[in-house]
């Protein structure tokens, strides 16, 4: 690829990215306090938003500036030194978005967000041992339909059709290609569709939308509420479900088709956490290390290290409720787990388990079988340890 | 159709994906011999099949949990459902047909048919006309 193309191609995809914030007013990036510039897929947007809101109210505040052009463009702009340039988002205390503009000679990427592995990025062989890369919650792929959908559910089998034979597919209702919402291969969510049908994902035939909230858009507005059809993220999924709805998905061999969550409504992503649904992954964030696999940009070790739990997140920051509050699951949430981009499930014992409190901050309400030890409350035998309220096993 | 046919399918409509999720644990899946060939209709609504129930029909979530609860002792056995060898959590099931969920789930495709309380919508690939007369895919045109 050359060097003009590496140069303008994120430029162009961020400004397609870019929202529109109206009535903010633009500012140079470099004059916000804290910075970490970070480049990547839109999936987590709705997380990246949210902690970044909170680490602008913490003392000294920290500003996240962001651009998502799609998954793989962080990856690649971080290995091959591509600077970010034109304008980013960056949030403000109470949340709100606003837009700075990055420096005219570029602005070097401190760490790169996707919901995939690297080496399935279009131009990544292998990461190379100079970029870490590290896991953080699970986010589910979702399939979505306008909520006046007359459909339910999708099989594997399904979406190779409809996205790889578009109008010839004989899959009814989704045989009007203008009505299929795609990304493009550097998408995650364009990737897992595919890794998951086995259909290339250059292959996939409809309109790309570019980002995970304009096939919310796409999908939501469609006049023939019956044909469209689109993929995105679980979180961005969630933060519209006003506007979109989730398929229940069947894997090849699936007898039946899951949701995320326990059923179409629920909040609660018993689907992913209990090995039911298919479509989900961890969220990597990706940083320069140095040979002993320390993050070398301090502020970018400091971001990724409150993701991880390595550093103690500053007040009013709790990465674990803002990963549940937008829709993520953190590892101590989940029953099964899986190595790679839709590896084999297993059963997952984590190491201090959380389910009571995921599902009380997700749902606003414990299962029965949930114990609260807010009151220093003796806990059960079966769950004898007291974490975040609940009474949990060790 | 009889009444009582009847009533059995709308039974089986309304049972069907809330099997109590067994906890998963790590040992190898072993497929139980059928205990009971013969199923009857009857028997088969002591349990439920995530295959035998309306194509694309959301089947409500029965509200239940396992977060920290024993969940796998009041589940019906499958015929050819699997479990883990020895788990004597699996050992007081009592038999379905072929097709079941499987009660004590250790493989990937054990995970992912596993008796559970999530509801389920099956999708008919009945209306995949292009599926080869195997059940595969085709090439891309």
């Amino acid at each position: 690829m050359s060097i003009l193309v590496k140069l303008v191609v994120p430029l162009v995809l961020a400004a397609v990215a870019a929202p529109s914030v109206a009535g903010a007013q633009t500012v140079e990036c470099e004059s916000l306090p804290g910075r970490v510039y970070g480049l990547g897929g839109s999936a987590q947007r709705p997380f990246i938003a949210r902690v970044a809101s909170l680490l602008a109210a913490s003392t000294p505040p920290m500003t996240v500036i962001h651009q998502a052009p799609g998954a793989c463009n962080g990856i690649n702009a971080l290995i091959n030194n591509t600077r970010m340039s034109g304008t980013a988002s960056y949030w403000l205390a109470d949340g709100t978005e606003r837009q700075c503009t990055l420096p005219v000679t570029g602005q070097a990427v401190d760490f790169a967000n996707m919901g995939n592995t690297a080496p399935n990025c279009p131009g990544v062989a292998s990461l190379p041992p100079t970029i870490g890369d590290f896991g953080t919650s699970v986010t589910s792929w979702n399939v979505i339909v306008p909520l006046a959908s007359s459909q339910q559910s999708i099989s594997a089998e399904a979406l190779y059709f409809v996205y790889g034979w578009g109008a010839q597919s004989q899959v009814a209702p989704w045989i009007d290609e203008s009505a299929l919402i795609r990304r493009d291969a550097n998408s995650a969510a364009a990737l897992f569709i595919s890794l998951a049908t086995g259909l290339p994902v250059d292959r996939q035939r409809g309109i790309d939308a570019r980002t995970n909230g304009n096939t919310v858009t796409l999908v939501a507005g469609a006049t023939n509420v019956n044909a469209a059809i689109g993929y995105v993220s679980g979180e961005v999924a969630d933060a519209n479900r006003a506007r979109v709805r989730t398929l229940a998905y069947q894997h090849f061999g699936q007898r039946c088709g899951y949701w995320p969550d326990s059923s179409a409504t629920a909040l609660d992503k018993r689907g992913v956490r209990d090995g039911n649904y298919w479509l989900w992954s961890v969220n990597h964030y990706y940083a320069r290390i140095d040979a002993a696999g320390v993050i070398e940009n301090p502020r970018a070790r400091a971001f990724i290290g409150y993701l991880t739990g390595t550093t103690p997140a500053p007040a009013p920051l709790d990465v674990l409720r803002a990963e549940i509050t937008t829709g993520n699951i953190p590892r101590c949430a989940m029953n099964v787990w899986r190595d790679g981009d839709l590896g084999a499930l297993y059963s997952l014992q984590p190491d201090e388990p959380c389910g009571c409190f995921f599902e009380f901050t997700a749902t606003g309400r414990a299962p029965d079988s949930c114990v609260s030890c807010a009151g220093g409350a003796r806990c059960p035998d079966a769950a004898p340890v007291c974490r975040r309220g609940f009474c949990e096993v060790l | 159709m009889n009444a009582r046919l009847i009533l059995t399918l709308f039974s089986l409509a309304t049972v069907a994906c809330t099997t109590p999720r067994p906890i998963p644990d790590a040992s190898p899946d072993v497929t139980l011999a059928p205990i009971d060939t013969g199923v009857t209709v009857d028997a088969a609504l002591d349990g439920a099949f995530a295959d035998q129930r309306t194509d694309d029909a959301p089947i409500a979530d029965s509200g239940a949990d396992s977060t920290t609860s024993d969940a796998a002792t009041d589940v019906a056995r499958a015929d050819g459902a699997t479990r883990e060898a020895g788990a004597a959590r699996c050992d007081s099931d009592a038999g379905l047909g072929d097709g079941g969920c499987v009660l004590c789930p250790v493989s990937s495709a054990g995970l992912l048919n596993q008796c559970t309380n999530n509801g389920c919508a099956r999708f008919d690939n009945g209306r995949c006309g292009r599926l080869l007369p195997d059940g595969g895919l085709p090439p891309l045109p």
